[in-house]
């Protein structure tokens, strides 16, 4: 559904991606980890194509994502940006209203259609109580749930999220990434996610890449991918790995970082 | 997942914005018309009763008809124009940079009109086109042709920030006043013609300005409602707005043809206004919502009323001396300026 032909990209010559190879089906919830600077945002925005690689390609359904229109992608992928912030009072429902903005001539306004799909997306997203609510007036966990159910809204077979849960206390990160779950499984969507926290990529997504100075350094399930080696290589901090009962859990080692005297 | 109960009826806060539109509406169209009539009534040459003799067919003598139907009425329906148009692209401007403080002239138009119309005026173009003053034919081509540089200027490997654009806007617009104030100086007799045309008035406007004015105001105003929900995506940001399907680029290019184009007609024919493309979609964001599809009329509304007001103080505050219209209004944005930034917060 999603290739990616060895693609590279620079920031005014910066390497941010080199040689990156993927291939990407419906039915995956795909965590993209790595430490900071590894180009995990600069690949998804590639593959979102409001970035073009300098070299290589990306195939959205077997045709260059460069040749769609913005209507006619956003159909195909819905995306839910980094870092939550609300400038207009808006309020959630017409927030998530802007999802259904690729169905619509320039004339046309909400049909009762639209308005059906935006208050299930809400609710689906946990978010349906404060549907009348202005989104200056949420705190950063509700204002995420309008995101992901404006993503929703948007009935786009691919979710592309960059880091959907970072500025989220736990609760939130469970019920979001619960949520996108449930798309996946349902929907047979592709979701492709940004994360910061192992263990969180570790339950939930099928599929880890790890990324690491611009390149995928493993690519698999997360049994695969997540070893003690690997992680310490990539992160430059050494892991311990926990068993709990809701499986293998990564813990730092804190002491290896101590600060000098 | 937890679900909560719908303890707010999701109908009930779309259904209080409705009235409230309906009522915004409904009393600024009230207050437009009322405020029409008060300015035929309003002013030099014509004492009040007699302008409403004249006005309901009693009085038919020909110069007191001249004053009233020749003079204040093409000057009355010129302020809304302008005070329309001035707003309107304001708002647009605001929602396509994402930015509270943007305002037609930040693309420069202002300067670039001025300097038109000093060039006119030093170098006395005595040809005139399609009935216009070459004051007003090179001011309008001037207000474009800015807009056009500072988008050129900040283009940079066929891609625009909006970042880049600003301040392309700001360094172009001191450049094109550098060199007025310098033409200004070197044509001493020149300098107070160019000095008041800057201040911006409507004591010279006739018929033909309105002529002039009406289609790229109508126009403007009609062609970007057509924008108003791309307007209301593109607050998402620009990225988000394009990955929720808006052609961003090609939607901000529009708009600034729009805004040039309305906002140079306006400005060549009255000189230069500000403050109206700031404080009047301010206020209405802060009273009806954010919501382009009623801000870009209740806009036009709202600048035509204001302009109107700020004209008619113009011509009768300190009659039978006429203060230039521009002044007042920026004697008036300067205060609601500082008071917008201490009421509210940055962006809010």
């Amino acid at each position: 559904m999603l290739t990616i032909q060895h693609i590279s990209f620079r920031f005014d010559g910066v390497e941010a991606l080199r040689d990156v190879s993927l291939c990407l089906k419906q039915g995956e919830f795909v965590a993209i980890l790595g430490p900071n600077g590894s180009g995990k945002t600069t690949l998804l925005r590639n593959m979102a194509g409001v970035l073009t690689p300098q070299s290589g390609q990306i195939l959205l359904q077997g045709r260059p994502i460069s040749s769609f229109g913005a209507r006619q992608r956003a159909r195909l992928m819905a995306w839910v940006p980094q870092g939550v912030h609300a400038d207009l009072a808006f309020t959630a429902l017409e927030t998530v209203l802007m999802g259904r903005y690729a169905y619509h001539s320039r004339f046309a306004s909400d049909t009762q259609e639209d308005i059906a799909r935006a208050h299930a997306a809400l609710q689906e997203a946990g978010a349906s109580h404060y549907a009348g609510k202005k989104v200056t007036e949420l705190s950063g966990g509700e204002l995420q749930r309008v995101l992901v159910a404006r993503a929703l809204c948007q009935g786009s077979p691919i979710l592309l999220l960059d880091e959907p849960v970072s500025n989220l206390d736990i609760r939130h990160q469970v019920d979001i990434l619960q949520v996108i779950a449930a798309r996946v499984q349902c929907q047979n969507a592709l979701a492709v996610c940004v994360l910061h926290d192992l263990n969180l990529a570790a339950h939930y997504a099928h599929r880890i890449i790890l990324m690491h100075q611009g390149q995928i350094v493993a690519d698999g399930s997360p049994r695969q991918v997540l070893t003690a080696s690997r992680l310490e290589a990539v992160y430059g901090i050494p892991l311990h790995q926990v068993e709990t009962p809701e499986g293998p859990v990564w813990v730092p080692a804190y002491d290896s970082r101590a600060l000098p005297d | 997942m937890r679900t909560s109960p719908a303890s707010v009826p999701p109908s009930s806060q779309p259904s209080r914005l409705a009235r409230r539109l309906l009522l915004g509406y409904g009393s600024m169209a009230v207050l437009l018309v009322l405020l029409m009539l008060l300015a035929l009534l309003l002013g030099a040459g014509l004492d009040v009763p007699a302008s409403w003799q004249v006005l309901w067919g009693g009085e038919t003598a020909g110069t007191s008809r001249s004053i009233l139907f020749g003079l204040r009425l093409p000057r009355m329906v010129m302020s809304i124009l302008v005070g329309a148009a001035l707003s309107v692209s304001g708002v647009l401007m605001q929602g396509m940079f994402l930015n509270p403080l943007a305002d037609p002239h930040i693309l420069g138009v202002s300067s670039g009109a001025g300097l038109g119309a000093a060039i006119a005026m030093i170098f006395g173009f005595g040809s005139s086109f399609l009935g216009m003053a070459p004051v007003t034919v090179l001011s309008f081509l001037g207000g474009i042709l800015s807009v056009f540089l500072v988008y050129f200027v900040s283009r940079r490997h066929g891609r625009v920030q909006t970042v880049s654009l600003l301040l392309a806007g700001v360094a172009v617009g001191t450049f094109l006043s550098a060199a007025t104030t310098m033409l200004m100086r070197l044509h001493h007799d020149k300098m107070e013609a160019v000095y008041l045309w800057t201040m911006g008035s409507f004591s010279t406007v006739g018929w033909k300005h309105v002529l002039w004015c009406l289609p790229f105001t109508a126009a403007g105003i009609l062609a970007s409602m057509f924008f108003a929900r791309d307007l209301n995506i593109l607050s998402q940001g620009e990225e988000t707005a394009t990955l929720l399907g808006v052609p961003v680029r090609k939607v901000q290019i529009l708009l600034m043809v729009i805004t040039a184009l309305t906002t140079s007609a306006a400005v060549s024919a009255t000189g230069i206004i500000g403050s109206v493309g700031l404080m009047v979609p301010h206020i209405l964001r802060s009273v009806f919502g954010p919501d382009h599809r009623h801000l870009i009329p209740l806009s036009a509304l709202g600048g035509g009323i204001f302009l109107l007001i700020m004209d008619t103080l113009a011509r009768t505050v300190a009659a039978p001396v006429e203060l230039p219209v521009g002044v007042l209004t920026a004697l008036c944005g300067g205060p609601f300026f500082v008071y917008i930034l201490r009421k509210k917060r940055y962006g809010g």
